[in-house]
């Protein structure tokens, strides 16, 4: 069995928060998703340039974020790259980034089968 | 052009974060507020529509591009004319006691809050921001 990227706990909670409208939970992974996407991109250019501090604000914005949908393993990946770029391990970094590009597909990939389907006109 | 403070449906709620799912968040806990929620995703622009809209409560995370959240609670608390404005600051970094104690002695934060913040509390900011516009009112 595969584990979740999602936390259904987590999802419940927020779709309790928005009284029961499955959309909000919708628009919300959509955000996520296209934060995570620039997030990521500006990721990678901060390591190419060896720019620590980007990649701390860069991973620190997307672990909040990450934690704000149940995506607990891709914050975990996030609080990873941070702690990695305090103490400049790049290959750290590195290896770190390409697994989150992986958990992020995979949370890309949970939402959208779990996307409510648009109302029929 | 400088918007009248007046003319907005109080109270106001200005969030200031980098991270645009906090913004959704929050507007999901409070899909049931009366006021206006604003949108601010730097420490820079959210003090420059605080100082034109004089929002009612302040949300910001701690850390934030251009102006640290906590820097702008100060900044606003030294201007007699946004002094009054409830700043919150969020935090998923700076939990210890140490930046709470800092965070509100040496910037003027009203509250130190640790993210993710629960809807409930959220909530209760604003029933407080409601409480504000209407001892201001009376």
């Amino acid at each position: 069995m595969t584990a979740s990227s999602l936390d259904p706990a987590v999802l419940a909670s927020l779709i309790e928060l928005a009284d029961g409208d499955k959309s909000f939970l919708d628009e919300l992974l959509a955000t996520y998703l296209e934060q995570s996407v620039e997030t990521i991109e500006a990721l990678r250019i901060a390591l190419e340039q060896s720019d620590m501090t980007t990649a701390r604000r860069e991973a620190h914005r997307l672990a909040g974020a990450s934690l704000n949908i149940g995506a607990t393993a891709a914050a975990s990946l996030c609080r990873r790259i941070e702690d990695a770029a305090l103490r400049r391990s790049e290959p750290e970094m590195q290896d770190c980034l390409i697994r989150l590009v992986v958990e992020v597909a995979a949370v890309r990939a949970e939402s959208g089968a779990r996307a409510t389907p648009p109302a029929k006109s | 052009m400088q918007t009248e403070p007046t003319m907005i449906r109080r109270p106001a709620i200005l969030v200031i974060d980098d991270d645009r799912t906090v913004h959704k968040l929050v507007e999901g806990a409070l899909h049931h507020f009366n006021g206006t929620l604003f949108h601010a995703y730097d420490g820079a622009e959210g003090l420059r529509i605080a100082g034109e809209l004089r929002p009612e409560l302040v949300l910001t995370d701690a850390l934030l591009p251009k102006l640290d959240g906590r820097e702008l609670a100060l900044r606003l608390k030294s201007d007699p004319s946004t002094r009054a404005i409830k700043v919150v600051v969020m935090t998923a970094l700076y939990k210890g006691t140490r930046y709470r104690i800092e965070a509100i002695n040496s910037f003027g934060v009203d509250e130190y809050i640790e993210k993710p913040v629960a809807p409930t509390r959220l909530r209760r900011l604003a029933e407080e921001a409601e409480a504000i516009a209407l001892a201001v009112a009376s």
